[in-house]
């Protein structure tokens, strides 16, 4: 045998073995496809952010859309209580959050084509919530615009807010900032309800806060009652039965029903208003309440028992 | 997605091409349109196209990177006219295809990571003038016998120097560093060795009977010397790339099969002391029969690859649509898989169809060369070639323990692209008369 031949059988064997790259590809396609696709670590089922649903005002102003790999919201810190934020490190709060299997992408039965998530439409109404904050002037605080007639809040503020694009860069201040921006104030927010409890003398209230959310509050101090504006909205509206906050939120769910109950409480509270100042240890609250039918107002300002005229001049303006 | 697909029926009809003019006489000389400039064309067509077909999904990339891809490729064409110019009327389709495949793995990186793309194109820039310089200067690869002595102490030196000056990178010094630019020595080493062996055993392969135990003893000696070094550097790769090579070329001289068999035996206790002595080594296999398994640590790049595979399917994600940024060393050992991902089962293995051809081309090369030293220096650098292209891709296909090398002309990496170009300029040079 010489060198020619030699030569050829070794070029058949490097063509034999590159011949085994074609067939180990064919293979793993026909073979291993769906267990990887599917496996646990493959990061590429991780949510694809381009594919996540927008979320809309109850007017279908846009509050929270998809641009490339980011979340884009451009209202800003405006409803930021509402959307809450996304991201990928810091996961997802509020609505997003709230709302994720609704909006998050959904696949195809391959598992991998992606497909855009649904959309959400809040009962939020934009314009509302721009004028609740003009006349809600406080730095630390929270509102709450309810409809009664629909049983859907219209507006809830939250001060401080947050610039939801920014959660990413501005997490850890946010986290150790002593006036808690993220945190949702209409609602999770608890204050000592002093002589407002006492001045409706609800005896059905109960001696703890009751959760609106999945969420378990902390105990009350001292006896004091803790409650949050969306609470107070809450106990207007139908004491006893447990409300699902959805159906405060949102229109999705199935029509409301005015509560039996709430009809004589509202004749004898027509155009009526309400303010008082509560005190636990440190801490002075200013509630006011408004109800003027349909429309509930929940006003609360933390720290402050100087702004009477503040409180006077929001009253003209609701 | 359909464009891809028809970019994808055009590759596959230039394979067809490449295929028709296999075995086709040469045109006249002087013919004006010669069938190498219709293919470099061609090649080039399927280059700009594919660039195209990026800007059409992604279409981020600034005019800065067509730019690049003009220089690219008017590095090419004066690469072509060069050869003319140094009176080296080469394969015909050897340079083509090399084109072809580094314009395609430009594409990819460019794809992955744009700074990179920058810098590659600087190099193939640098590596076609290393193409027209080594045809120019070395009309006869004769030349080359006499620099026996210089040559092997520039691969000693090389490899050994890197104990001293080697800049270490993930755990293992295998860098020169000179100012922002590296340089890994073993890329050339490696063509180096394929010279000296083919001096060494030239007369031998004319005659078996010049096969003698002295010209043995040197060749043991080198290969040991040279895997010893390589195993205290850390360097598996280049090991394992050195054991086919030398196997291969021991065959090729002596045509004992016994040999080959009884060395490939020593050579797997040799790997079963290896994996029980070395942590690394250890490591590497571990990842290799269960990657999924050590996913947290060894077997991270194995599955990431195997998930860029099952997730590109059969047609591929689109090119720039994909994820292949979640692989690992994407743009050098990987560079197969991210363009898996991204253009499919059907792409990989057309792109595996061009490098398959380059390398028989690389092969004929020996074939038709009457010259014995000639034959054996096409013949080693054509098995270093295969055999490199096999040990990467068998690695990222988890077909056997994944070593860091780089795929032919197409991967990132300025020195390997350099010595491609020097083998390149080889085997253009020693194809002159033939084709």
């Amino acid at each position: 045998m010489n060198f020619d031949d030699r030569l050829v059988r070794v070029k058949w064997v490097f063509l034999l073995l590159l011949l085994v790259v074609p067939l180990r590809l064919v293979a793993l396609q026909l073979g291993w496809r769906q267990q990887l696709n599917t496996d646990p670590h493959n990061s590429r089922l991780l949510e694809k952010v381009a594919f996540r649903g927008r979320v809309l005002d109850r007017h279908g102003q846009l509050l929270a859309y998809s641009r490339g790999n980011h979340r884009i919201y451009p209202q800003g810190s405006l409803p930021s209580h509402w959307t809450g934020f996304y991201s990928v490190d810091r996961g997802v709060g509020g609505a997003e959050r709230w709302k994720n299997e609704l909006l998050r992408e959904r696949r195809e039965e391959n598992g991998v084509t992606s497909r855009p998530g649904h959309e959400l439409r809040l009962s939020l109404d934009l314009p509302r919530q721009r004028s609740l904050e003009r006349v809600f002037p406080a730095e630390q605080g929270a509102a709450l615009l309810v409809d009664l007639d629909r049983g859907q809040v219209l507006a809830a503020i939250s001060k401080p807010d947050f610039q939801p694009a920014r959660v990413g860069a501005d997490w850890r201040t946010w986290q150790h900032d002593e006036r808690a921006p993220l945190l949702n104030r209409p609602f999770l927010g608890l204050y000592p309800a002093g002589p407002l409890a006492r001045a409706w003398s609800w005896k059905q209230l109960p001696r703890r806060p009751v959760s609106l959310m999945d969420w378990t509050s902390p105990q009350p101090v001292k006896g004091q009652l803790l409650i949050s504006p969306g609470q107070v909205a809450y106990y207007l509206l139908k004491s006893g039965s447990e409300l699902p906050l959805s159906q405060l939120f949102s229109e999705h769910v199935q029509p409301w029903r005015r509560p039996p109950e709430l009809a004589p409480l509202q004749k004898c509270a027509q155009g009526w208003q309400w303010s008082c100042v509560a005190r636990l240890e440190q801490q002075v609250v200013t509630w006011a309440v408004a109800l003027k039918p349909p429309y509930l107002v929940v006003l609360v300002w933390e720290n402050s028992d100087q702004e009477k005229a503040a409180l006077r001049a929001a009253w003209k303006s609701i | 997605m359909n464009a891809q697909l028809a970019w994808e029926v055009a590759l596959g009809l230039f394979l067809v091409w490449i295929l028709m003019l296999w075995r086709r006489p040469v045109p006249a000389q002087g013919a004006a349109w010669s069938n190498e400039g219709l293919t470099m064309v061609l090649s080039q067509a399927l280059v700009f196209s594919l660039y195209g077909l990026l800007e059409a999904h992604v279409g981020n990339h600034g005019r800065w990177f067509l730019v690049a891809l003009a220089a690219w490729s008017l590095g090419w064409w004066a690469a072509y006219f060069g050869l003319r110019w140094a009176r080296c009327r080469g394969d015909r389709l050897l340079l083509p295809l090399a084109c072809l495949l580094s314009g395609l793995g430009w594409v990819m990186q460019l794809r992955l990571e744009q700074a990179l793309a920058v810098n590659q194109a600087c190099w193939v820039l640098v590596g076609l003038a290393t193409l027209i310089l080594v045809t120019a200067y070395l009309k006869r690869l004769d030349q080359l016998r006499r620099w026996y002595g210089p040559l092997l102490i520039l691969c000693l030196g090389l490899q050994c120097g890197l104990f001293v000056f080697g800049k270490e990178r993930n755990g293992a010094a295998l860098w020169y560093a000179l100012g922002p630019f590296s340089f890994q020595p073993v890329e050339i080493v490696k063509v180096l060795v394929v010279c000296l062996l083919a001096i060494l055993l030239a007369p031998a392969a004319q005659d078996p009977k010049r096969l003698t135990r002295p010209v043995l003893a040197v060749m043991a000696g080198a290969w040991l010397l040279l895997e010893t070094l390589l195993v205290l550097q850390k360097d598996l790769g280049p090991a394992l790339l050195f054991f086919g090579l030398f196997l291969a070329m021991l065959y090729l001289v002596s045509g004992r099969l016994r040999w080959v068999l009884g060395l490939l035996c020593l050579s797997l206790f040799g790997a079963m002391a290896a994996y029980n002595r070395f942590g690394h080594v250890r490591v590497r296999v571990e990842a290799w029969l269960d990657p999924l398994g050590h996913y947290q640590d060894s077997g991270y790049q194995i599955s990431e690859a195997l998930f860029a595979l099952a997730w590109g399917g059969w047609q591929g994600t689109g090119l720039g649509l994909g994820e292949p940024y979640r692989i690992p060393e994407a743009a050098t050992d990987f560079i197969y898989v991210a363009w898996c991902e991204e253009l499919g089962t059907l792409g990989g293995c057309l792109l595996w169809g061009i490098l398959t051809l380059f390398l028989l081309r690389c092969f004929r090369a020996a074939q038709v060369s009457q010259d014995p030293f000639e034959r054996l220096l096409a013949a080693g650098l054509a098995c270093l070639m295969s055999w490199q292209s096999c040990v990467v891709l068998f690695g990222i296909l988890k077909l056997m323990p994944m070593t860091g090398i780089t795929l032919p002309f197409i991967s990132y990496g300025g020195s390997s692209l350099l010595s491609n170009f020097v083998i390149l300029a080889l085997l253009l040079r020693m194809t002159r008369r033939e084709l």
